[in-house]
Formats: C-alpha cells, structure tokens, sequence
C-alpha cells in the first residue's frame, strides 16, 4: 500500500494530468517536469482515482479496460516511485520571458500554417540553389574575420552569435505556443558548450504528429535568415555589408549543420526523430545498449534498461549507427572550422605581441585574443581529462 | 492479476552560443 491515507492520496491524485500522445496515454506533473507513458488501463486507474478517491474502483474499472485483474497497489507504487505524488513544487522560479507569453497561440499559429512553412520550405530550395550554383558564396571559416581585427571581429560575432541562437530559440518557443504547450527558457551547457535551452517537457502530452513542428521550427527560421543573407550578397552590397552577411552565413549554416549531425548532445534533430519513431527515452535505452554491447552493464542499469518500452530498447540496438554518423560530421566540422579558425587567431595573437607597445590597445587586444584560442583549444581537453579522473573514481558513468 | 507497466518519459529540451 502506499503511504498515503486515502483522503492525501485523492488529493495527490488532482494534480497529475492525463493525456494521449496518439498510442499510449501519459500520466505528468507538468509543475514538476515528470511524465510517464501508462496502457489505457492505467489512465482509467488515474481518472478514475480523481473522481471517486477509491483505490478499489479505480481498480475496479481498469480492470474491465485491462479485461483482467489489475494490481492497483503495485501501479500505485509506482508512480509514487517516479515521483509524480511529490509535494508541489514552488512558483517557477526559473526565467520566463515576457514578450512571448504576450503572443497569442492564435497570433502564433499564423507562423506555422501551411503559408508558414511554405516559406520555411522555400528558404531552404534558395539556399540549396545559391549554394550549389554560386560557388564564391559558400560559407568558409575565413569569413568570420569580418572585421579588419580578428579581435573585434570575434567580439562582434560573438554579439551575432548570440543574438541568432535567442532567435532560433525564440522560433521554437513560438511553434510550442502556437500548439498552447508552454515553455521555459534557461542558460545551460551540453558538453563543453554553453547553450540557451527552451525546455518544451510539456509537449509530451501532446499527439505526436502535432509535435514536429516545434521541433523543426529553429531551423526553419535559421534557413529564411541564410536564405535573406544569401540572397542579398547577390546584389552585390558593399565591401563592409558583404563581410558581415558572409560572417552570418557562416554562422547560420554550421548552426543548421551542427542541428542535425549533434544527435548524441540530444539537437533538436534527435528530438524530431525520438518523436517520429515513437519513442519515450531513446537517448538513455542507446546509451545503456551501446554500453552494454561494448562494456558491461552494472546490475541497476540493465534494470533500468529491462524496464523501457520494447520499441526503445529495439530501436536503441540501430540507433547508435546515426549517432556515430552525426559524431563524424562534428569532428569534420571541427577540423574544417574550429581549429583552422583557432590556429589561425593564435597565429595572429602571437606575432601582435610580439610587436606591440606593451599596454597598447594592440597589446591587450592580441593578449585577450591569445587567451580566447587558448580556452578554445584546451577547455575540451581538460574537462575530458576531468570527465577521466572521475570515471576512475566511480563518481561518474 | 496483471501488472500496468510504467515507463519514463524523457524530458525535452531544445538548444542552441563562436568558432
């Protein structure tokens, strides 16, 4: 039995929601962030359990769903266990950002009817075209020194940099209001990278072929501003103009090829694919699969992994091949634009030092820059010796 | 008697800020 008295446990019950994803039904406290995929026997349990508060007929009329007995106590348990009767949560203390709460689903569908994504798909045909016909316009990594000093250019596209992710984000938070799923909008890391995160847990009790969308609909607003770039350095603008659209460009479209190939640090690509094969935790069932073919799993974490859905822990036995695909394409993009771009800085930082006045604007500027490539270059390498040091010690997987 | 199996759902969160 749980530990409840009755009267808390119906109490408890009122705040879990109940939705369909389009095959199974899920059970969430959306204050929380938690969600569990249930057969419809367990969200009659749940339906049930709100309106009348009895155990026994919520087990009653699951039972008759079920066409069985069902154990109710052990259902109970468990979603005790996954922590869905907690006490509520505060008042959300995390960011939310106005101006969008000020859109209206209704004002915000209108970017993501069928005209919207006709223009969507349209940006993405002109990008292909220009891309493929104009060969003096495709994005190299020497077109983010836009500036006449790798200095300030960094700065400046570090402004530009961020300014288009807000954006992107942004275009996701809008398609997840269009369908009335709410949003919350965070600083986070994944890997070594520092991001801006729009957490859409919510869209999980949503029917899945109304999810795609949102999913697609940062790199739907990437592909319209590269095709805006590209379009205008057609006609030609002058020197100063065509420097900062190249810097863009460049921007835009290792964003967008970054989008698909960085399966493995959950992109916005995994997310559209989790969805579309029908999956609930494909991100942790790969992980445990792969780890289990390659190493061996500890006796918690083949429970774990006994108790996903079949479908992840069958698609998790392939899904490590588009994974190992999307990690080929970063270490291109690494070596065709990363390093080239860091080495070449730090060429520059190094014979400006040599030459400027010591505590010149010149001096400061090449020893800012120094540091920036520096960072560059051996933050990835410390945090994966760091990452070692604390497998060694077991305090991480 | 038949067990209602419960499973996890993962939470969703989409990113994004040089070189």
């Amino acid at each position: 039995m749980t530990a409840f008295p009755a009267a808390e446990l119906h109490e408890r019950a009122a705040w879990l929601t109940v939705g369909f994803d389009g095959e199974a039904w899920i059970l969430g406290r959306p204050d929380l962030g938690i969600f569990v995929a249930v057969p419809e026997p367990g969200a009659v349990f749940v339906t049930t359990l709100q309106e009348t508060g009895s155990v026994a007929d919520a087990a009653a009329r699951a039972g008759e769903v079920a066409g069985e007995q069902v154990d109710g106590d052990e259902f109970l348990e468990g979603l005790a266990a996954a922590g869905l009767f907690e006490e509520m949560a505060g008042p959300d203390a995390r960011g939310r950002i106005r101006w969008i709460e000020g859109v209206s689903p209704r004002a915000a569908a209108r970017l993501f009817g069928r005209v919207g994504w006709s223009c969507y798909a349209a940006a993405v045909v002109a990008v292909l075209v220009i891309l493929a016909t104009q060969p003096d316009l495709r994005p190299s990594w020497e077109d983010a020194w836009f500036l006449p000093s790798p200095g300030v250019s960094l700065l400046a596209g570090l402004l530009l940099t961020i300014a288009f992710t807000a954006l992107h984000e942004a275009w996701h938070w809008l398609a997840g209001r269009a369908i009335g799923v709410p949003a919350v909008f965070r600083l986070s890391y994944r890997g070594i990278y520092v991001v801006f995160e729009t957490d859409l847990t919510q869209i999980v009790a949503v029917p899945r072929n109304r999810r795609h969308g949102v999913y697609l609909a940062g790199t739907a607003i990437d592909s319209v501003v590269l095709a805006v770039v590209l379009g205008l350095r057609l006609l030609d603008p002058p020197d100063v103009l065509d420097r900062v659209l190249a810097a863009v460009a460049l921007l835009q479209l290792t964003r967008i090829i970054w989008q698909w190939a960085a399966l493995p640090l959950r992109s916005d690509s995994y997310a559209l694919l989790a969805n579309a094969l029908r999956c609930h935790n494909l991100y942790r069932a790969t992980w445990l699969t792969t780890k289990g073919r390659l190493l061996r799993l500890t006796p918690e974490e083949s429970d774990e992994l006994t108790a996903m859905s079949a479908r992840d822990r069958r698609i998790a036995g392939w899904f490590a091949v588009p994974y190992v695909i999307g990690i080929a394409i970063m270490t291109w993009m690494f070596f065709a634009i990363a390093l080239p771009l860091v080495i070449s800085l730090g060429q520059w930082a190094w014979e400006r030092l040599g030459s400027a006045a010591l505590g010149s604007f010149g001096f400061w500027e090449a020893l800012l820059v120094a540091a920036y490539a520096a960072t560059e270059l051996l933050l990835p390498v410390a945090l994966a010796l760091r990452e070692r040091r604390l497998r060694r010690t077991g305090r991480l997987l | 008697m038949v067990k209602i199996e419960i499973v996890r759902v993962e939470s969703t969160r989409l990113t994004g800020i040089m070189a």
